[in-house]
């Protein structure tokens, strides 16, 4: 848990390390001037992940609940973004809210069973229970998912503008993305994120100070289901095809490796892990059969090396860093 | 009875396949601290338990200054004002003891949170020099302060501790039981459960034994048998 801010000097460190926040996303205006549009699509793709890591980490690093749902909180935001603007012609912008509402109310569905006094692995099952089950229902209900196949999603449109190439979609996602991850940072510094952190480190001891801990659990996987539900509406925008392969089990231990690669309860930490297991597949691609090899051996690596993840790294160089963005 | 501040009646609480506490009434007044004592498995840490809200009473009712709080979960419990150090202490190991002591009023949205730690330092001095120190690396003895003093923080309508010189060292013991007669002093009303009968009476107005479930004995402190007596109706 973060210790509290104590003397001037430190409120004011505190506040430049979050001015230090702002600074990624104004020097990544710029970065389609310097890359290709191979690597553009990619770097899109990061930006899907890094959501997909932050939800998830919400819940896998902050509350410090086991859960398997992330794919499933994914594929349902992709799915009602698609369904949206494939069957009902929906705008993007329209598509996108509904994606973040239904990932957080699946998030919030998910984690109901908390309020019967269910949790660590029985509530880990259930979630992925809950997963399989979404997978069944993206394959069964073809009427609105169009079954295995999957759906073409329409090209997304903003306030009329159509969104032809992955320049232009870059600069929705790095704007939707900075809000995110701005708003759980601030989520995560709040009561609330403090309530998150007193119930994974002692949920009894959260529970005698007056802390509602079941109704905490249920808020914390409900916003998780709003950021990943959100990369999921990102993902059906980007990609353009929405079907039941792409969230599947391996897809979670993506979403695994990703938090942990980056550090658990570390958003930095997502950010990095996102961009690292985004692009090592790309990297290794000229690499046929010796890409899963490379990937596997790269995340050995770092949990062997720095078993508090990529974050770590950053935390040791800069004490900024540390105080904000990492945990100890 | 004018000065009551909890009233148990007809309580009924346990866990599944087992029934524990079988119907047990008393009452503690408005800053009084009452014993219970008993044999272990008699029902003592069930009844704090029932009252704070982390057991639910399967029968009767808790009523809190005239407000029954039977059923309800640990967070209304700690709003209506019953607050408890278990016997695990149940701190955050790895925050410092000034944060730990936040966390104590950080559910109580109009506390003057200044004045608050001015009043917990007061009280606890050796607290007051560890701030900074993280609770993981206190002695069993100073981890029974913080956890008494992050109670405190949630300026509770009575206070439940549940063995406070458990596993304690006798210098430590010595410190709880003075830090309870300060309390006392102060007005603050306590439940208290506690194994060590010599401390349990030097510290209680009054004491409850319970006994298969039920009150067996009860009695005033001052007029009490003596403490042969006590130990007999306990364990005979």
């Amino acid at each position: 848990m973060t210790g509290t801010a104590g003397s001037g000097t430190d409120r004011a460190s505190f506040a430049a390390s979050g001015r230090v926040f702002w600074l990624l996303p104004l020097a990544l205006l710029g970065l389609p001037l310097v890359i290709g549009s191979y690597v553009q699509y990619i770097v899109n793709l990061t930006l899907v992940y890094v959501l997909v890591g932050v939800g998830f980490n919400v819940v896998l690093g902050n509350l410090g609940q086991l859960a398997f749902a992330n794919a499933a909180f994914f594929g349902i935001g992709a799915y009602a973004t698609g369904t949206l603007m494939y069957h009902l012609k929906a705008p993007f912008p329209l598509a996108l809210c509904a994606g973040a509402l239904a990932g957080g109310l699946a998030g919030a569905l998910v984690a109901l069973p908390a309020l019967r006094g269910i949790r660590a692995f029985y509530l880990a099952i259930m979630t992925l229970a809950f997963g399989e089950l979404m997978r069944w229902i993206y394959i069964n209900a073809d009427a609105v998912t169009l079954g295995s196949m999957g759906m073409q999603v329409p090209r997304p449109t903003l306030f009329g503008y159509v969104l032809v190439t992955d320049v232009d979609k870059y600069y929705v996602f790095l704007a939707v993305v900075t809000l995110l991850v701005a708003a759980t940072a601030n989520l995560l510094r709040s009561r609330v994120g403090r309530a998150f952190t007193a119930i994974r480190d002692n949920e009894l001891a959260a529970a005698s100070i007056g802390i509602p801990t079941a109704r905490y659990m249920v808020l914390a996987f409900a916003w998780s289901g709003v950021v990943v539900g959100t990369a999921g509406a990102l993902y059906a925008a980007l990609v353009r095809h929405v079907s039941p392969e792409a969230f599947n089990l391996l897809e979670l231990i993506l979403h695994f490796g990703i938090v942990m690669v980056g550090g658990l309860a570390s958003l930095a930490g997502s950010i990095l892990g996102a961009a690292v297991l985004t692009a090592a597949p790309e990297m290794f691609r000229d690499l046929p059969g010796y890409e899963e090899l490379l990937i596997a051996i790269l995340m050995v690596a770092v949990l062997l090396l720095m078993p508090k993840g990529l974050a770590s790294l950053l935390a040791r160089a800069s004490p900024l860093f540390r105080q904000r963005y990492f945990r100890d | 009875m004018p000065d009551a501040l909890l009233v148990v009646e007809k309580l009924e609480a346990g866990y599944p396949g087992q029934r524990i506490l079988l119907g047990v009434d008393f009452v503690v007044r408005r800053g009084e601290a009452v014993v219970l004592l008993g044999a272990n498995g008699s029902g003592k840490s069930t009844a704090l338990n029932a009252i704070s809200g982390f057991v639910r009473p399967t029968a009767g009712r808790i009523l809190l200054d005239g407000r029954d709080i039977v059923g309800q979960p640990p967070h209304r419990a700690f709003a209506a004002g019953v607050v408890q150090v278990s016997q695990a202490r149940d701190l955050f190991p790895d925050l410092s003891v000034e944060d730990n002591l936040r966390l104590g009023a950080s559910r109580r949205p109009d506390a003057d949170m200044p004045a608050l730690l001015a009043g917990v330092y007061r009280d606890f001095p050796v607290l007051a020099g560890r701030r900074a120190q993280r609770v993981r690396t206190m002695s069993g003895g100073e981890q029974q302060m913080v956890a008494i003093a992050r109670a405190l923080m949630g300026e509770p309508k009575i206070l439940l501790l549940d063995e406070p010189s458990g596993g304690l060292a006798p210098r430590f013991v010595r410190e709880i039981a003075a830090i309870v007669a300060r309390l006392k002093a102060a007005g603050t009303t306590m439940l208290i459960v506690e194994q060590n009968i010599k401390l349990a009476l030097e510290i209680a107005d009054r004491f409850l034994v319970l006994k298969s479930g039920l009150v067996a004995e009860r009695g005033d402190v001052t007029r009490a048998t003596s403490q042969e007596a006590i130990v007999r109706s306990i364990y005979l």
